[in-house]
């Protein structure tokens, strides 16, 4: 219990760093202004506007509603400050950009229809090249849908979810498909329910701030992708990739995805993954791995991560082949790795890495132990095979029966992984916004 | 602290010593605690720690093991996949206890290789003319009374020709094909009513009804599904084609279903998917169909009133195609036979609950089961409160207004079952796990990792008005490293779980080696009322009465007849009588069988080489084969079961003399000697 306040106590830095950062991302980010625009203002006609404007124009809105829907089939920039706000008639989504390169930048869309089943949303993409940058939605089932729209840039937009609604019945905030060579940068999601990518790939998502949705980001069938610099925070599940490879995730932060699935990554069936420099914190799993890589020639990379407060740092389910961890740094957590269905995770490969029940010295002063990092565990067998005995993590009865299982040996506690190299010194997360 | 709680304790602190050992454990009884620390206690753990095995290893092992002649307390009708055929298995034991010829030829039961009765029911399945000898059998449903399984009769479903089988459980042998005249593929099957009234067929792939041509660009005007409603006559145990018709669906791919019982009875809930109607083209410019097919966030939950769809039909209001009466699409929309509700998308299950009060939707790539309540789905329904209507004109409801709610189980949930104690179990298929939860709380209870990537998921009774609890069972899609290396083919993997304790106990893995089962049903063996043998002798196993050509002891004989050579001959430990046929070589041969054996087991099998014929004649079994003996030689036949010590002797021959031969073969066949 001491252990866990002190672990508790701990935390407030990195939550303070966090904050410190998402004060820096919510000043908005500079987007390119239209050299030279037609003013439309506001309660005017704007499909006739844009109806009207010539292909490669720009419309400049003024603060004041706008009514939507409204539909730009054509290369056209709309562009206004925050508090000009577009209007859903309640039906159907608000904006539809289809033309190839056409933007929408600053303004405020509020709204959408309310059906599921047609994806009404605040803003979707078709065109090619598309830009959505520095929108405001609100009030809207999904927020940025980006269908087949190759080249697009979503960058620094601000998507309020529904927070009063359960998760299930919230829209994505973000929506990549058949989407490719794309840039979802700086953005900032509150309370939608997902960020998808799917059958997206060669996308790079970069500094976003993703809370309390329910997949945080979902990728399935995505390759190529790189998400870089996130903050994925309070989310069901922070990360999921799902059929996808060569996948670069680093330097994010995946935090307090604390329910019954909570997961900060979850890797299912993927492989090549390169997954470097993240700080997982106070996660019910921090990374889960479900039987990946499948390919035979595939590794998935963990360097330089940082297991903080996690139920389970690291959780297997079946194999660990294939897996490869070096200068990890392990604390805190009430179990640093579990294997589900009687495995271990000896097939993975774990060198350099820091753990903080690591009982061995260095005499050759090295920064390298000198005798082997050994993981034993009976109790994660039992807790393997009865689920409910995970009740007993970390309380004084479950070490008891650690300690039990290491005196008698009735049952030789079991041999979970070894590194034969740890490392002494504390692993330090370097990501944006940590000390 | 909880008695579990304690109860752990006690295992787990100095207590755990060899003698408390079978003591402990989810669901320890104390009963089988020994009474001395020597003994059975002390080889027990000498095994345990030979075989490395964890006490919890050991329950698993005391819950499922079945010493020789006890058994099993529960039968498991499983899908058998593209083997076509249906599984029976015992639980506890996971023992497989029979395979079901139904679509595909197998020559153990007889089935499809000479035998009249088996060819007509196989025949029975035949499309286009052609014959179809494989299926892929996707969901098992058991003959029902009041909503609960009264183990009479199996209907099982072939996905890959649209054809519905009958299977007859006093004998656990198919009796009826029906190959659904208006669609290719089926998925939606089988799912009977309350009482066995229908047993409902959805398609799954849209094509022109009716085996049509239609270019794929009018996939959206042309293609359609349907869902079929088959007449079942429990008296004669038998579909009736002619009491049947189906409703006509938009060109989604319609998915799984569930009729409805109780305060649903008289309603069906038919999930689909790919309402965005994707058809493909990836060489064409199109993303590939299961990109098209989950772009859109939600598809359509088809709810269909089939008492009224009866009514409809028995008025007349349906067309004919292919010479089956179909309500069409608008008529269907217009009379309130077919509302739609949106559900998240790529959904699963559309599982009733027991008190047929609620549908449960999984969705493959959502976090939540959507449960659906009936009673506000038509009260909308009655007052046409819709939120729109989709292409073809079928209303649609507000997805908010028709659900309970949502319940948070992690990632992927799939099909759900039911327990005895207001239990709901769902698979999880992306997160390989089976979660518990409460249906009254809306909550969360407990979940269980299983091996890997499960996809159904059954219950004792769990899908009846009157779910048994107890057992439950994953279907896992792949086995990956459960099992010893096989190759590149793997078995699929059944696991057993015990739910009966307050925690889900994983206690049994079975390959699956022939097949990639789906759905499953698990019935109380005592519903099952099984025949052991065949009276009066010389039934008819289809027709379980005497068959006109069945042959008494000391009737056989051959005659000679316009119609070719009948042989009336008899099976009995261990002759054959005749035991020699003689015929012309392209004679016609008629054999009429008969095993005049009624002792339990006692069955004869009969193949006769190169003529591609093998019977299983069970006891009191009467078969009629005909075939032309077209190559001349002499072709031993034999006893394919191992009837008694003289069973080798159990042959004899099928004379075939050559029609008068050419000059120019006989000196060929004798290398040109004289």
């Amino acid at each position: 219990m001491a252990a866990a306040r002190r672990a508790l106590r701990e935390r407030a830095p990195i939550r303070r760093a966090l904050l410190a950062a998402l004060a820096l991302a919510a000043a908005g980010p500079a987007f390119a202004r239209p050299e030279a625009c037609r003013e439309i203002p506001p309660g005017a006609n704007l499909q006739q506007a844009v109806d009207a404007a010539p292909p490669g124009s720009s419309l400049c809105l003024a603060p004041g509603d706008y009514a939507g829907p409204v539909r730009i089939a054509t290369p056209l920039t709309l562009e206004g400050p925050r508090d000009a706000v577009i209007r859903s008639s309640g039906e159907g989504t608000t904006v539809r950009l289809e033309g190839e390169g056409g933007g929408l930048l600053g303004v405020t869309i509020d709204g959408s229809g309310g059906r599921y089943d047609l994806l009404d949303g605040a803003v979707h993409v078709t065109g090619r090249g598309g830009r959505v940058e520095g929108v405001l939605v609100r009030n809207a089932v999904f927020g940025i849908l980006v269908e087949r729209a190759t080249n697009a840039t979503v960058r620094g937009n601000h998507v309020l979810g529904g927070a009063g609604q359960t998760l299930g019945l919230r829209g994505d905030g973000i929506r990549l498909w058949e989407t490719y060579d794309s840039t979802i940068e700086d953005n900032r999601l509150e309370d939608s329910r997902d960020v998808v990518l799917w059958y997206a790939s060669r996308n790079r998502v970069a500094g976003n701030r993703i809370e309390r949705g329910r997949y945080g980001a979902h990728l399935m069938y995505s390759h190529d992708n790189q998400l870089v610099g996130n903050r994925f925070i309070g989310n069901v599940t922070g990360l999921f990739v799902m059929y996808s490879r060569d996948v670069e995730i680093r330097d994010n932060v995946f935090a307090d995805s604390g329910g019954a699935a909570g997961m900060g990554l979850g890797v299912k069936e993927s492989g090549n993954l390169r997954v470097i420099r993240n700080l997982f914190v106070h996660n019910t799993i921090g990374v889960y791995v479900d039987t990946s890589p499948l390919w035979p020639d595939d590794r998935n990379r963990f360097e330089g991560n940082l297991f903080r407060l996690n139920g389970i740092a690291v959780s297997f389910l079946g194999r660990a082949s294939g897996n490869e961890f070096r200068g990890n740094g392990f604390r805190d957590s009430q179990v640093q790795v579990q294997v589900d269905g009687r495995g271990d995770a000896r097939e993975a490969l774990w060198r350099g890495n820091e753990f903080d029940d690591y009982a061995g010295y260095d005499l050759a002063g090295d920064g390298t132990g000198d005798v082997p990092y050994e993981l034993r565990s009976l109790t994660s067998d039992l807790v393997a095979e009865s689920p409910a005995l995970a009740f007993f993590r970390g309380t004084p009865a479950f070490a008891l029966a650690e300690a039990i299982g290491r005196i008698v040996p009735l049952f030789e506690p079991r041999l979970v992984l070894s590194d034969p190299e740890p490392r002494m010194a504390r692993v330090a997360w370097e990501g944006p916004g940590a000390d | 602290m909880s008695k579990r709680h304690s109860n752990w304790l006690r295992c787990a602190g100095p207590a755990l010593a060899l003698a408390s050992l079978l003591g402990c454990g989810p669901g320890g009884d104390q009963a089988l605690q020994p009474t001395a620390a020597e003994g059975p206690s002390a080889s027990v753990a000498a095994l345990m720690k030979e075989r490395g095995l964890s006490e919890a290893d050991v329950n698993a092992a005391l819950k499922t093991y079945m010493p020789t002649g006890k058994k099993d307390d529960y039968y498991i009708f499983s899908s058998g996949g593209q083997s076509g055929q249906v599984l029976v298995i015992g639980i506890p034991s996971m023992r497989i206890l029979k395979y079901i010829s139904v679509f595909t030829p197998e020559p153990w039961q007889g089935w499809g290789f000479g035998d009249q009765g088996s060819e007509a029911v196989l025949a029975g399945g035949d499309r286009r003319g052609m014959k179809m000898r494989w299926g892929d059998t996707h969901h098992p449903n058991l003959s029902e009374t009041n909503g609960d399984y009264d183990g009479q009769f199996l209907f099982i479903g072939d996905k890959a020709n649209a054809r519905m089988a009958v299977i007859n459980l006093t004998d656990f042998s198919t009796t009826q094909i029906v190959a659904n005249p208006i669609l290719e593929s089926d998925h939606g099957a089988a799912f009977v009513t309350p009482n066995t009234e229908y047993v409902i067929e959805g398609s799954q792939y849209p094509a022109p009804l009716g085996g049509a041509y239609a270019p794929i660009e009018e996939y959206n005007e042309k293609y359609r599904g349907a869902i079929t409603l088959w007449k079942f006559d429990r008296a004669s145990g038998r579909i009736k084609p002619e009491e049947s018709f189906a409703i006509e669906a938009p060109p989604y791919m319609q998915d799984l279903a569930d009729a409805g019982k109780l305060d649903s009875d008289g309603w069906a809930f038919v999930n689909s998917f790919n309402t965005e109607r994707a058809h493909g083209g990836n060489l064409e410019g199109q993303p590939p169909l299961e990109s098209g097919a989950s772009q859109n966030d939600m598809d359509y939950l088809h709810v269909v009133n089939w008492k009224k769809a009866e009514e409809l039909y028995k008025a007349g209001k349906t067309v004919a195609i292919n010479g089956f009466p179909v309500i069409p699409l608008e008529t269907a929309a217009a009379e309130g036979v077919l509302t739609f509700v949106p559900e998240p998308k790529s959904p699963h299950g559309a599982d009733v609950t027991p008190d047929g009060k609620y549908v449960v939707v999984g969705g493959k790539l959502d976090t939540h089961a959507t449960v659906y309540d009936f009673a506000k789905i038509k009260a909308l329904i009655e007052a046409k409160d819709y939120v729109g209507k989709d292409p073809y004109g079928v209303p649609i409801l507000d997805f908010q207004k028709s659900i309970k709610g949502q319940v948070e189980l992690g990632l992927g949930p799939l099909h759900t079952v039911f327990d005895d104690k207001g239990n709901a179990y769902t698979s999880m298929f992306v997160e390989s796990k089976i979660a518990k939860w409460s249906l009254s709380e809306m909550k969360l209870i407990e979940k269980l990792p299983v091996h890997y990537n499960i996809g159904h998921i059954a219950a004792a009774h769990g899908d009846t008005v009157k779910p048994q609890g107890h057992w439950v069972v994953a279907m896992n899609k792949w086995a990956i490293d459960r099992f010893a290396d096989v190759g590149p083919l793997l078995p699929q993997n059944f696991q057993l779980v015990d739910v009966s304790g307050p925690n889900m106990q994983l206690v049994y893995d079975l390959p699956i080696p022939l097949g990639e089962p789906h759905y499953t049903q698990i019935v109380k063996a005592d519903r099952i009322k099984a025949i052991d043998h065949y009276s009066p002798v010389g039934s008819n196993s289809f027709s379980h009465e005497k068959d006109p050509n069945a042959v008494d002891g000391g009737q056989e004989r051959i005659e000679r007849r316009d119609d070719g050579v009948h042989v009336y001959m008899t099976q009995v430990r261990s002759h054959f009588t005749p035991d020699i046929i003689r015929v012309k070589q392209g004679e016609t041969v008629h054999l009429h069988m008969t095993n005049l054996e009624q002792a339990k087991d006692a069955t004869h099998g009969f193949g006769i080489s190169s003529y591609n014929i093998a019977l299983s004649l069970e006891p009191g079994e009467h078969d009629n084969v005909t075939f032309q003996a077209d190559h001349a030689g002499v072709f031993p036949f034999y006893c394919l079961e191992f009837c008694s010590a003289l069973h080798l002797e159990m042959a004899g021959y099928l004379i075939v003399e050559p029609a008068a031969p050419k000059v120019a073969e006989t000196q060929k066949r004798t290398g040109g000697r004289s």
